[in-house]
């Protein structure tokens, strides 16, 4: 049996190599050109041909997304982007608009068909198969029959998402920005106008005042994984291009040993995973329409749901004679516990020595970026990261 | 120009149009006709008789809907407006003439000439575009249809927002109504059903002087949520006769001269 793809974001080189340490078997990267998240750190040639060359040596993949709707002058220059996607051995392109999908397949890229056409069927698959397209990223309005249904009727590849943030209209039929903001949701342009605060009213004479925000809360699909791989979907895929490293290190990782773990046991401590999950996500979460009908528990409404999370302290540089070179992310203490989390460790200790660059024994670290010694009383890695045990 | 107008009633068949949509049970955001009264509307009207057929499908739907295309054969009528493509899958053994409507998605015309490449008659272009690059896809092809007037959508979701945000605020549901947004004035018309939750623009789009712009290809007023039909077709032959008409205060022009911004 095929083993599904686990298909992580990265909005920079840094997160793509973060990525794929951390288990990711292919990631995909939006180019300068032609891209939605306009504002997520977009990757010139270069960095496309750089991200492929690491990718290629371990064996994992690069998507390279190419989704907005273009309008008639935006066209101009894709054939030539296309053949330098081409030279950069870039593994697929993730495409929403027909030109730009018959083009890439011109180009002899494999191609993959968005979630902004909103699939929802085989039949639709059949259409999209026949123009060479070779997986399509199915509409995340999905539960887990209508997708295993799909799946055993596509001839070609199925990707599902499962966790990151999502829209809470069909993805390209909002233009909620466009109309009330004059920015493009479907080129990049999206205000979130969904997260803003609105009345509802039945006529102009209506006192309601509450306010309320439409929008979701970010899809969390743990809970859907087992089931998914039973079904035998070809890839899940994790959203968040603007995520930070400890974001992806956390989702990517525990999603990787999950997966394993499924395959190699068959059963899963689920309840486990999602609490090591939780410990990098700053927004409230929910299992979206993987599970049936969304109710309003799957809203955000008046919750505010961002809460920075705290506990990421360290990312580990290098390990030498007992002490790990960290660059700090945010404040710690001697005395602190601790634990290092990385793609082959999760282990507790507390700190007890922090030096600073000029070797001095410092009691507070409280600088980010800082460049710090930290006694460790086990072997570490670089790129583990170092996380505050918060006890509740 | 065929002038084109979708009804939300059976005795608007006489309204002097070329031809007129009906919404079906597989169709959003237009109302609903039965597949008996669609045929009798097909018998007595000599007008072309289009059907909206514009949901997105489910795997399970898949049987109905071929079902029901065939039935949309037998009874002959002279187009569907479809966006899923699974409607293009099945209608290969079937022959129907396809109208592709997504939307959004429709936004130049390269994107246009490949849909007609594959058979399909006709594309309905995108709200979201200028006055400009509609006339510049004609200059391209005349084998697409501009929505002229109407309310327009601007979100559509699955999820059934209206219920779920009463029952958080534990208060009765009402499924029909506006949204405010906290630092605007106007009201966003919002309307859930059982395909989900559909948000319009709070004015309506109207062509009265841009309409001469489409003389060659197709044009429809958009019925849904309007009622005087009527009186709108009437402005619009007044329009095509040269006679100036004004914008009314509740209408607007829509995207025609409003550049939207690629990216930040
Ligand atoms: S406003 Fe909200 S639902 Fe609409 S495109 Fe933006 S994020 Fe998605």
């Amino acid at each position: 049996m095929k083993k599904t793809e686990l298909l992580a974001p990265a909005g920079s080189l840094e997160k793509l190599k973060i990525a794929i340490k951390y288990g990711a078997d292919a990631v995909f990267i939006g180019g300068k050109y032609f891209s939605l998240r306009a504002r997520s750190s977009n990757f010139e040639i270069v960095d496309i041909l750089a991200a492929t060359s690491y990718a290629h040596k371990y064996g994992k993949k690069v998507y390279v997304t190419l989704n907005i709707l273009p309008h008639n002058d935006d066209l101009v220059g894709l054939e030539k982007y296309l053949a330098e996607l081409s030279k950069a051995n870039v593994d697929a392109v993730i495409v929403a608009s027909i030109t730009i999908a018959k083009k890439a397949i011109e180009a002899g890229l494999e191609t993959h068909l968005s979630t902004q056409c909103s699939v929802t069927n085989s039949k639709s698959i059949e259409f999209y198969q026949s123009l060479g397209i070779q997986r399509v990223v199915l509409a995340r309005e999905l539960n887990l029959e209508e997708i295993a249904l799909v799946n055993k009727n596509s001839q070609i590849e199925v990707e599902v998402f499962i966790h990151g943030g999502m829209c809470v209209s069909y993805s390209g039929r909002c233009t909620l920005s466009n109309y009330m903001t004059d920015r493009d949701a479907n080129r990049g342009g999206c205000a979130h106008s969904c997260r803003w605060n609105y009345q509802f009213k039945e006529n102009s004479t209506d006192q309601q005042s509450e306010y309320f925000a439409m929008s979701s809360k970010d899809l969390n699909g743990v809970v859907a994984v087992t089931k998914l791989l039973d079904i035998g979907v070809d890839s899940l895929k994790i959203e968040g291009r603007m995520k930070s490293v400890h974001y992806i290190a956390t989702v990517v990782g525990n999603y990787r040993k999950l997966i394993d773990e499924y395959y190699e046991k068959g059963t899963v401590n689920l309840e486990y995973y999602q609490k090591e999950i939780l410990k990098a996500e700053n927004r409230l979460t929910s299992t979206g329409f993987l599970l049936g009908d969304v109710t309003d528990e799957q809203h955000l409404y008046n919750m505010r749901s961002e809460k920075p999370t705290q506990n990421f302290i360290a990312h580990i540089k290098d390990y030498l004679g007992g002490y790990a070179i960290v660059e700090e992310r945010n404040k710690f203490s001697i005395g602190d516990t601790a634990e290092v989390y990385g793609p082959n460790i999760h282990k507790t200790f507390i700190i007890e020595e922090i030096l600073n660059e000029k070797g001095q024994s410092i009691e507070v670290a409280r600088h980010p970026k800082e460049i710090l010694k930290v006694k460790i009383p086990f072997a570490v890695q670089k790129d583990d990261l170092i996380r505050k045990v918060i006890y509740k | 120009m065929e002038l084109i107008v979708s009804i939300n009633k059976i005795k608007e068949i006489n309204l002097e149009v070329d031809s007129l949509v009906l919404g079906s049970e597989f169709s959003v955001r237009s109302t609903v006709f039965t597949l008996a009264e669609i045929e009798a509307v097909k018998q007595k009207s000599n007008k072309n008789i289009y059907v909206n057929v514009n949901k997105i499908i489910l795997e399970e739907e898949l049987d109905r809907l071929e079902i029901f295309l065939l039935k949309l054969k037998e009874i002959d009528v002279d187009g569907i407006y479809f966006s899923c493509m699974s409607v293009y899958s099945l209608n290969r053994q079937i022959g129907l003439d396809l109208f592709y409507n997504p939307e959004t998605l429709t936004t130049n015309y390269s994107d246009v000439l490949e849909y007609l490449a594959l058979g399909i008659k006709k594309v309905v272009l995108a709200r979201e575009i200028t006055l400009e690059s509609i006339k510049k896809i004609i200059s391209k092809t005349t084998d697409v249809e501009v929505n002229i007037h109407g309310k327009l959508n601007m979100f559509y979701s699955k999820r059934k927002l209206l219920t779920n945000c009463f029952n958080n605020f534990e208060q009765e549901v009402k499924t029909k109504g506006f949204l405010r947004e906290e630092l605007r004035e106007e009201y966003y018309p919002i309307i859930e059903d059982e395909t989900g939750s559909h948000i319009f623009h709070g004015l309506t789009l109207s062509s009265y002087d841009e309409i001469s712009n489409f003389s060659e290809i197709a044009v429809k007023i958009d019925g849904y949520l309007l009622e005087d039909l009527a009186t709108v077709v009437n402005d619009y032959q007044r329009a095509l006769s040269g006679e100036k008409i004004e914008r009314a205060e509740d209408q607007f022009s829509g995207y025609y001269y409003k550049q939207t911004k690629y990216k930040k």
